[in-house]
């Protein structure tokens, strides 16, 4: 049984990097907004700009 | 209209059968309504953002975004370009040590209106990113926030926000309020304690288990150390960190000799602690720490549960509340150009260019132009008063018919808005503190547990004196009211949840339990039990035509007046349904004369119809009401009484609510018989007209006085005071900001009725505290007497608290059931 002096401190290790882990998460805003994030995998991101690089020219010309 | 009227693909507005405006999306040719509704879809497609159109809810965006898209919205963004102005919103970002262009990051906070899915934050993620010089940007869907950051020598600030505007969603710059900063901070701490409480739990369980088997197994005592030691050590953190919170309220509480909840978990969790340290120090009986960090993690996750319920209510409060900047055109002194400026920058002597339907920004004088001017949101009366230079204006009043130029006379520190914005403030600190129930059972609840802990304590002292310390030990751990402090919160959070659904977001924590002791109803009445427009409530046909004909000829005269008293007649017809009417002329404040098929009307008061035939006065049909008269050169066409209608379910409403024994009032600024009208109508007994800001506040004082708990229900900016100082109160969506901001709750959806819901759920909800505090405290008095006798090991406690948690919290649950729906048909 004198495995637990190794294997109990090994835990105590993973569990400080745990809390500091979600400590971070939490700090960085990470579970600020869970609606948005339930929705992301949605969204094609592949679907992309084919066209948006022909019509720069004209966007530009409105910003002015 | 007919029934299969082609609905615009974009926003879902009816568009004509016949629409010009037509676009492949999703390789289908869809209608729409508008140029705007074009633009906008237009850029989305040619962005390469179609799924857009694939993953949106309910298939429309909240509005059409075609009126902020008009040449002249796009232009104005241009103002933000003003150095001074981006002041108070843009961020310079810190120069950043390793890149070379040092200063020319720069963030700011947008509040984005429009945003109703999770469709619409990647729209709008995507077309910022699709734009060069922006570097980073997040939009958060629950509170409709974006944080952009861009270089500034490449894009403007404007360009960023004519770039959302492209995609129909209209942006503004936005300086968090210090409470949202607070809710932020305070969301963050607590998932942070959740997460120490939680992660240390888990460790602890597992060496718990390992000393429970021992118990059984037996286990050598070098090991029963280590593993007490390493439970100990996991243990502190938790107490001290995740266990802060009921710490510091219980020392709050007991400075102010005020038994909450606090205390009696503070002395459970404190007491097994300090003796689960003792204990491994001296190699004592029993250790307590799995106990008090799974207290901690399930206490903190019941608060962080509660909390977020109110910090959305807060969070979606704040977001109706925030009608975005409030802009002046001053007079520019060198070019004489008009320069747009918040209305808070301005100052005393300025010169301010307000045009039609524009909100004044601050109180002054007239110099130039004769118009009229909507004051309702002050004396809570419809109808428009008349001013002319010399007048004074008050800020937040709305300019109704011409443009006029204002000279400032009052800072915006002295304005008579701020100076309501203080009485309401007052209102506020005095306002009536509530004890929640389980506050007032805490109280018992604590000084029943020192007497038993006692007792127990000098009983054992004489029969085993060496047990004594360890069964009083057990008796603090099995009563830890864990359960009783989860019954209110845990009722609370589904209450909230289920009212958000009806469109009632309580802003307030003791909203439920306030709300339940009401004794009194008072409503405002503009806006509130009326509609807060003018519509025609009754017709009087002197002549033998259709009342349909005649309506429609009234109404094609009056789409020519700007005055509110037309919208009665025009809000009825499409604009294809009208005729075409030549040579209208407009008398300000009498009426409309035009020629209709070839015929000449005028439609107006009786002393304008008599202008036309020299002398002869008609009489009104009755002599109280708002009589408005159709007529040709020889003969009366017909009567229109126009008024402000009562909602179609506030009659139901009050019967309901005088049905529960409440006692309804009505307090109007309205200085004519139409609240007593109003009042007849619905059967409510007390009245008052005429009654200003501080009077209103008086009245409900003197309510107060006489022990009754007073529910107020408003919404114009001369009820905030009175909202701030009712027990409880209600404010309307369309209400002004003040209001929404002074009130407890605020009413989304526009239907009044939705407060039977209300009155359905709180009941419910109190039985089900009530419940929740009966099983809690039985649980803890069953409980009691066998840790007194020595029965209940550390194990037994800690499956005894956790499932008579988990009782409490599906019973809250059941909450979600409530069906009380008001029968606008019953009355």
């Amino acid at each position: 049984m004198d495995v637990i002096y190794f294997l109990i401190p090994l835990a105590l290790i993973l569990l400080i990097c745990a809390i500091g882990a979600f400590m971070w998460a939490a700090k960085s805003g990470q579970f600020e907004d869970l609606d948005r994030e339930a929705h992301r995998i949605l969204f094609d991101e592949d679907m992309k700009p084919n066209q948006a690089k022909e019509k720069p020219d004209s966007q530009n010309q409105e910003n002015q | 209209m007919s029934e299969n009227v082609p609905s615009c693909y974009h926003c879902g507005l009816p568009c004509n059968d016949s629409t010009e405006y037509k676009l492949i999306i999703l390789n289908e040719q869809r209608d729409l309504c508008c140029p705007g509704c074009k633009a906008v879809a237009e850029a989305i497609v040619d962005a390469g953002m179609e799924s857009y159109y694939q993953h949106r809810e309910t298939g429309t965006p909240g509005s059409s975004p075609a009126p902020e898209l008009v040449p002249s919205f796009l232009k104005q963004l241009s103002a933000w370009d003003d150095p001074d102005l981006q002041d108070t919103y843009v961020r310079e970002e810190a120069k950043d040590e390793s890149s070379d262009q040092s200063t020319d990051k720069a963030s700011i906070t947008l509040m984005i209106s429009g945003i109703t899915c999770a469709a619409c934050v990647w729209l709008i993620e995507h077309q910022l990113e699709n734009t060069p010089g922006i570097i980073k940007t997040k939009v958060n869907l629950s509170t409709h926030r974006a944080e952009v950051e861009w270089h500034r020598q490449q894009l403007q600030l404007s360009d960023v926000l004519r770039a959302i505007g492209r995609v129909g969603y209209k942006a503004e710059p936005y300086s968090p309020l210090v409470q949202e900063t607070t809710i932020t901070k305070e969301n963050r701490q607590a998932l942070a304690r959740i997460g120490v409480a939680g992660l240390g739990a888990m460790q602890v369980m597992m060496f718990a288990v390992g000393l429970y088997a021992g118990d059984y197994q037996g286990i050598a005592t070098q090991h029963e150390t280590f593993l007490r030691w390493v439970s100990a050590l996991v243990c502190i953190p938790v107490y001290l960190y995740a266990g802060a919170p009921f710490l510091k309220g219980a020392w709050r509480n007991i400075k102010t000799k005020h038994f909450g909840m606090d205390v009696p978990v503070a002395i459970a969790i404190s007491a097994a602690f300090f003796a689960s340290i003792w204990s491994t120090f001296t190699q004592g009986p029993e250790v307590y720490f799995d106990s008090v960090c799974m207290f901690i993690f399930f206490l903190s996750v019941g608060r962080y549960l509660e909390m977020r319920a109110r910090h959305r209510s807060i969070a979606s409060s704040i977001r109706t509340s925030q009608q975005g900047v409030l802009m002046a055109r001053v007079k520019n002194d060198q070019d004489d150009e008009w320069q747009l400026k918040p209305a808070d920058r301005l100052k005393r002597g300025e010169v301010v260019f307000v045009k039609a339907g524009e909100t004044i920004p601050g109180d002054g004088i007239i110099e130039t132009g004769i118009t009229l001017v909507n004051e309702a949101m002050l004396t809570g009366e419809e109808t428009p008063l008349e001013k002319a230079p010399g007048d004074l204006v008050t800020g937040g009043t709305v300019n109704t018919e011409q443009p006029i130029q204002i000279s400032i006379t009052k800072d915006p520190k002295d304005s008579v808005l701020y100076t309501l914005r203080r009485l309401l403030d007052q209102a506020q600190s005095e306002k009536p503190g509530i004890t929640q129930l389980a506050d007032r059972v805490a109280g018992y609840f604590v000084l029943g547990v020192l007497v038993v802990a006692s007792v127990t304590y000098t009983s054992w002292y004489f029969i085993e004196p060496n047990d004594a310390f360890w069964i009083v030990l057990s008796v603090l751990v099995v009563t830890c009211p864990c359960a009783l402090s989860l019954a209110t919160p845990a009722a609370i959070t589904t209450a909230t949840a289920k009212l958000a659904n009806h469109g009632f977001l309580p802003t307030h924590a003791k909203f439920i339990e306030s709300f339940r002791q009401v004794t009194d109803v008072v409503f405002d009445k503009t806006g509130t039990l009326t509609y807060g427009k003018f519509s025609i409530i009754e017709t009087v046909n002197l002549c033998d035509q259709k009342k349909q004909d005649l309506l429609i000829v009234a109404a094609s005269l009056e789409q020519h007046s700007e005055h509110p008293i037309a919208s009665a007649f025009t809000a009825q017809f499409d604009s294809k349904e009208l005729l075409p009417v030549s040579a209208p002329r407009i008398e300000r404040n009498q009426g409309v004369e035009g020629t209709v098929n070839g015929i000449t009307y005028r439609i107006g008061s009786a002393e304008f119809i008599s202008q036309m035939r020299n002398g002869q006065s008609p009489q009104p049909p009755t002599p109280h009401e708002q009589w408005i008269l159709l007529a040709t050169e020889q003969a009366d066409l017909a009567w229109f009484s126009i008024a402000d209608a009562l909602r179609q379910d506030a009659k139901p409403l009050v019967a309901y609510l005088q049905n529960a024994g409440l006692t309804c009032h009505i307090l109007s600024g309205d200085s004519s018989e139409h609240p007593f009208k109003v009042a007849q109508a619905l059967k409510i007994n007390d009245v008052i007209n005429n009654a200003s800001p501080e009077e209103k506040l008086i009245h409900i004082r003197q309510l107060q006085q006489q022990n009754k708990r007073v529910l107020m229900i408003g919404d114009g900016l001369n009820d905030a005071p009175v909202l701030a100082g009712a027990d409880v109160s209600i404010a309307l969506s369309t209400g002004t900001d003040l209001a929404k901001v002074a009130a407890d709750a605020v009413l989304l959806n526009h239907q009044i009725s939705s407060l039977a819901h209300v009155v359905g759920v709180v009941n419910k909800t109190y039985r089900i505290i009530q419940q929740n505090l009966s099983w809690a405290l039985a649980y803890n008095l069953l409980a009691l007497p066998a840790a007194a006798l020595g029965f209940v090991p550390p194990w037994l406690a800690a499956i005894g608290m956790s499932s008579s948690s988990l009782i409490v919290v599906f019973n809250a649950l059941r909450i979600q059931k409530v069906n009380a729906q008001l029968d606008l048909k019953a009355n």
